[in-house]
């Protein structure tokens, strides 16, 4: 049978009113994504496949005050975030997801080299950042989340974010410029 | 618009953030960062779309397993403010009754007898309203007294 794919809110919505199952979607959908935030947490597999299991457990304990205020997905990332956070007080510092971007990715030559600019300018912009802003770039280039949900789930300004992520995407201009992807939208 | 500046405004913009006027005209007649916003956007889209990691063992059906025997099974629940709303509206009903034309019309051909039974009506309603209200939020009621009692 062909399995339907709705709209996140959609299966929420259903979830909260006891169709548990269309959790399921939700967990497929979203674990690598999780997983990511999991290893940048903890850089150990094991650690991070448990904090998937946590995260969306806690998820669906909390699953009736998710209110569709935002994007479901942006309540999951805060979750996330936040549940990652509570384990890690005390520990080191949460790595960024910048530092692993090209090596698990296996692609043609040109796609390779622009990743790699790409992953330069990114690194050049978190080198820059005190070790706690970093994470305003992972969340903002990784995981999609507009300034206001940053500044919601990590208390920093939203100035400051916005100037963390603004020369980030400087950075990124630079790296792009001349590159393959310029060369393939000029075509 | 310069493009210097059409660009420092593209760059500050947010995520899904709807771009100004002036800046659309300019990335529609201006080749050269029409090129260069399309590239970035791109370098945007695979960031987000692509998944850097990607689970070992899919935790799917471990999760599932929890979910399934963690009896949250929530039913269809009506939502707090609707249940306090028709609280509310139930007593107000109760205060106001007494200002109806109706129920001067059936004190005058029931006589004052009509007051007990009335009231006794309106009782049964307000208790099995709350009994249904305290039925469907067990779980949270359990909570508080057990929160209550830890204390």
């Amino acid at each position: 049978m062909e399995e339907r794919k709705y709209v996140d809110e959609y299966v929420i919505k259903k979830v909260q009113q006891g169709n548990a199952e269309l959790f399921e979607q939700i967990v497929k959908k979203y674990q690598n994504r999780i997983y990511g935030m999991g290893m940048m947490f903890f850089r150990n597999p094991d650690d991070a496949s448990d904090y998937v299991q946590e995260v969306f457990i806690k998820t669906f304990n909390n699953i009736q005050s998710y209110r569709g205020q935002s994007k479901f997905y942006y309540w999951l990332v805060r979750v996330a975030y936040n549940h990652g956070i509570n384990m890690v007080k005390g520990m080191k510092r949460a790595d960024t997801l910048v530092d692993t971007l090209v090596t698990d990715w296996d692609l043609s030559p040109e796609e390779s080299q622009l990743k790699k600019d790409i992953h330069s300018a990114l690194q050049r912009a978190v080198e820059d950042l005190p070790e706690k802003y970093r994470i305003c770039i992972d969340l903002y280039f990784f995981y999609g989340c507009p300034y206001h949900e940053i500044t919601a789930m990590t208390g920093f300004p939203v100035n400051t974010v916005k100037s963390h992520v603004f020369r980030a995407k400087q950075l990124l201009r630079d790296a792009l410029k001349g590159s393959v992807a310029e060369e393939y939208h000029e075509m | 618009m310069k493009c210097e500046k059409a660009m420092e405004q593209y760059l500050k913009a947010d995520a899904d953030e709807y771009l100004p006027l002036a800046l659309r005209l300019h990335l529609r007649f201006c080749r050269k960062c029409r090129v260069e916003t399309a590239a970035m956007r791109s370098a945007l889209d695979m960031l987000r779309n692509e998944d850097i990691y990607t689970v070992p063992d899919d935790c799917s059906g471990n999760i599932m397993a929890v979910v399934r025997n963690s009896g949250n099974s929530y039913g269809r629940r009506m939502p707090l403010f609707n249940w306090i709303s028709g609280e509310v509206i139930i007593i107000a009903s109760i205060f106001l009754v007494q200002f109806s034309d109706d129920r001067n019309w059936l004190t005058g051909y029931f006589g004052s007898n009509l007051e007990i039974p009335l009231y006794i009506v309106l009782g049964i309603l307000v208790t099995v309203y709350s009994a249904m209200f305290a039925v469907s939020r067990l779980g949270e009621f359990k909570k508080l007294v057990v929160r209550w009692q830890n204390r």
